[in-house]
């Protein structure tokens, strides 16, 4: 699964801790979950950039889009830097579609508790 | 692989016209597409049963949408399940309602509770059908095939083989809920809600009571997983018992070993345990022991991978 990729991207944590981590950074600055569902879609249709377009793809991207989020553009300008393969770009754009549904799932899990049956079994 | 032998009718007969057509005759009247999807579903089938319940259901005269909805309903059920949900209740409808179910295993499972869908319906007399399905006979709209560029593709690192399964290998449609899919589904409205904008859906079904196992689960999560789709689950001290939702996030491969790594959101608890556990029931590495192993889980609905030669009718026509 890791064929081709970076070492920031091929890193284990790269989708678990660090994914959630950043979900942390990104609500402490009052990132909507609007707005990471907007950067995964614009994101996604960045799938087919190169390695070498990219981080210009995506400082772009946060520039006009979520400049006003410096938490969020920063997070794509950061790891955009980070890319050199065409793997890392498939990669990095995964992990920002897993970012914004992480996030809306995370808040459904809490919602959800209330409807568990508690204390049974 | 042809679903059953052609018969073919005479030439220039369609089926409406042969009050007794057979499921052979009217598969004839199917488009090349059509049949393809139906020799695909009796492939997938899980038994002897199914298959015969979806003859049933040909012969009876549906079209391969509903046959499509209903054999991904009864997939992930054990046959005795399958043939409770398929087979007439004694009482409460008109006698030729009854009779009509007798002869017809998607109108019982109608019958039986598992109604608001396509599946119960009864059949309607078969016409001819054009070449393809119209979009608007789905009520599903989910994402489409992770094709290169196109809107919708919600792709990850998969290094998947589009003829593993997923979702819709398992329960996949929340309009057809089997009579496990009760059981274990609480939230499944909301995951629908989470996923809608990267139109991405869920099934929540419970694990080990009955229906989907863990055995089948698993692939599906892997799957969903690859393709960069987390999966809640809801954790437990043993079947039947929902406790706690949790989140498997990603899967980690080493050579033959695969770690699944969940995350507790109320403990915010971060652990890592083998497939192998998983499968063996082996208690989960949360903190609380109570949150000893999975429950239910809320599958997500995966578009085929491009080339692959399954159909699935919520994809259809969107490409």
């Amino acid at each position: 699964m890791s064929a081709g990729l970076s070492p920031p991207f091929a890193h284990r944590e790269f989708n678990g801790e660090t994914l959630l981590e950043e979900l942390k950074a990104l609500r402490q600055s009052a990132v909507a979950q609007r707005q990471l569902d907007d950067c995964a879609l614009a994101v996604r249709a960045l799938k087919g950039a190169t390695p070498a377009e990219l981080p210009s793809r995506f400082k772009q991207l946060a520039q006009s889009r979520f400049g006003a989020q410096p938490e969020l553009s920063g997070l794509l300008v950061r790891w955009a830097a980070k890319v050199r393969t065409p793997a890392d770009v498939g990669a990095l754009c995964s992990h920002f579609e897993r970012l914004a549904l992480t996030s809306s799932l995370i808040s459904c899990l809490y919602r959800g508790a209330g409807r568990l049956p508690k204390g049974e079994g | 692989m042809s679903p059953l032998r052609k018969g073919g009718p005479p030439s220039g007969e369609t089926a409406a016209l042969r009050p007794f057509a057979t499921g052979e005759d009217l598969l004839d009247e199917w488009s090349d597409e059509d049949q393809a999807l139906f020799a695909e579903l009796l492939e997938d089938a899980q038994s002897e049963l199914q298959r015969e319940f979806l003859s049933r259901g040909l012969a009876a005269g549906h079209d391969a949408a509903a046959l499509h909805s209903f054999a991904d309903a009864i997939r992930p059920l054990a046959d005795e399940d399958v043939f409770r949900d398929c087979t007439p209740p004694r009482s409460g409808h008109p006698l030729a309602t009854l009779l009509a179910a007798q002869a017809d295993p998607l109108a019982a499972y109608g019958l039986n509770g598992h109604g608001g869908s396509r599946v119960g319906k009864s059949a309607r007399v078969p016409t001819p059908r054009p070449a393809r399905l119209p979009a608007e006979l789905f009520s599903e709209k989910t994402y489409v095939p992770g094709r290169s560029g196109e809107k919708g593709a919600f792709q990850a690192e998969a290094d998947t083989d589009a003829r593993r399964p997923d979702a819709n290998d398992l329960g996949r449609s929340k309009e057809l809920p089997g009579p496990t899919a009760a059981k274990g589904k609480f939230s499944e409205d909301l995951f629908n809600a989470a996923g809608k904008p990267l139109e991405v859906k869920y099934t929540e079904l419970a694990v080990d009571e009955g229906g989907l196992t863990l055995e089948r689960a698993v692939p599906v999560i892997a799957e969903a997983l690859g393709r960069g789709v987390p999966v809640p689950v809801i954790l437990g001290n043993k079947v039947g018992d929902y406790r706690r939702y949790a989140l498997v996030l990603q899967l980690q491969t080493s050579g033959k070993n695969r770690a699944y790594q969940l995350y507790d959101p109320v403990a915010q608890e971060v652990v890592w345990t083998n497939e192998g556990d998983l499968l063996h029931r082996s208690e989960l590495n949360f903190s609380d022991k109570i949150f000893r192993r999975i429950t239910a889980v809320a599958l997500p609905r995966l578009a085929p991978l491009p080339g692959a030669s399954r159909r699935d009718s919520a994809f259809e026509d969107q490409g």
